[in-house]
């Protein structure tokens, strides 16, 4: 099952959105500075992992909008919660995508790490404004098929 | 009219009570469970009209929940809003007895159509 850019960049807008109140744009702009990542686990008959990443600023911007308090009311657990709602909202649209069956894993939510090899991730960003988010899918093994009895 | 939100994730809760404002619902006051065991504790102490859970929590799921409801004989109107939106989890929600699966990301218009039903007064 193939999720591309496109894919990515069409559900995180609507996430954002819908829940949120942003307004995103698809960028070519990274995420440069150390920051969060929020990952979640598709499993089952289909098996794939999604990662959001952005910067101390996104984190804290998220977090605000989501909790409706200024990011300097916050604690690190509340925005690392936030972070975490969004890859399990972008992970849960992606799993529903997927007629396999499949489960999701709980978010989780950690400060950001670089890449010990490069992986066949499909990396898509949009921009909040000035923050950049970052998602990056991989496909660990594709749909299993169950024969037909 | 009282409104259990079960959802181990509190900016997740913060939301769906800021949506229940939104869509105009009213009549209701709200009260908060961050996993299934908590809100358990919670229905068996004092009067919840309706449960609103999250479906993935740790300790225990939603669907859990709601199955130990209905197994403990309490009617207690029901509801999913999750990320889970596959078939066969609206499935499962629905023969276990929940009245709405409300799939994340939602609106205050999705959110007002599936409790509408059940905030109206008899």
């Amino acid at each position: 099952m193939e999720i591309d850019q496109l894919l990515l960049e069409q559900i995180a807008a609507s996430v954002l959105r819908d829940m949120l109140g942003f307004e995103t744009l698809p960028t070519s702009r990274a995420v440069v500075s150390p920051g969060l990542t929020a990952s979640i686990h598709i499993f089952g008959d289909w098996d794939a992992v999604l990662e959001v990443q952005t910067d101390d600023a996104g984190a804290r911007r998220i977090a605000e909008q989501m909790f409706g308090t200024p990011a300097s009311d916050l604690t690190h657990e509340e925005i690392s919660d936030a972070l975490g709602e969004i890859v399990n909202m972008v992970g849960g649209n992606i799993k529903g995508l997927c007629q396999a069956e499949t489960r999701l894993s709980l978010p989780c939510v950690g400060p950001s790490v670089s890449d010990v090899a490069p992986l066949p991730w499909t990396v898509q960003s949009v921009s909040l404004g000035e923050e950049v988010l970052t998602m990056r899918f991989r496909e660990n093994s594709p749909v299993r098929q169950t024969a037909a009895v | 009219m009282q409104i259990l939100i079960v959802d181990d994730s509190k900016a997740m809760r913060m939301i769906v009570i800021r949506t229940l404002k939104q869509s105009g619902l009213s009549g209701y006051r709200t009260i908060e469970a961050s996993n299934g065991a908590e809100a358990l504790q919670m229905i068996a102490s004092q009067p919840v009209d309706l449960v609103i859970s999250d479906w993935n929590m740790p300790e225990m799921k939603g669907i859990e929940l709601l199955k130990q409801l209905r197994e403990s004989g309490r009617k207690t109107a029901f509801g999913f809003v999750t990320s889970e939106s596959g078939a066969a989890v609206r499935e499962e929600a629905m023969a276990a007895g929940a009245a709405f699966l409300v799939v994340k990301p939602f609106t205050p218009q999705g959110f007002e159509a599936a409790l509408k039903p059940l905030l109206q007064p008899a």
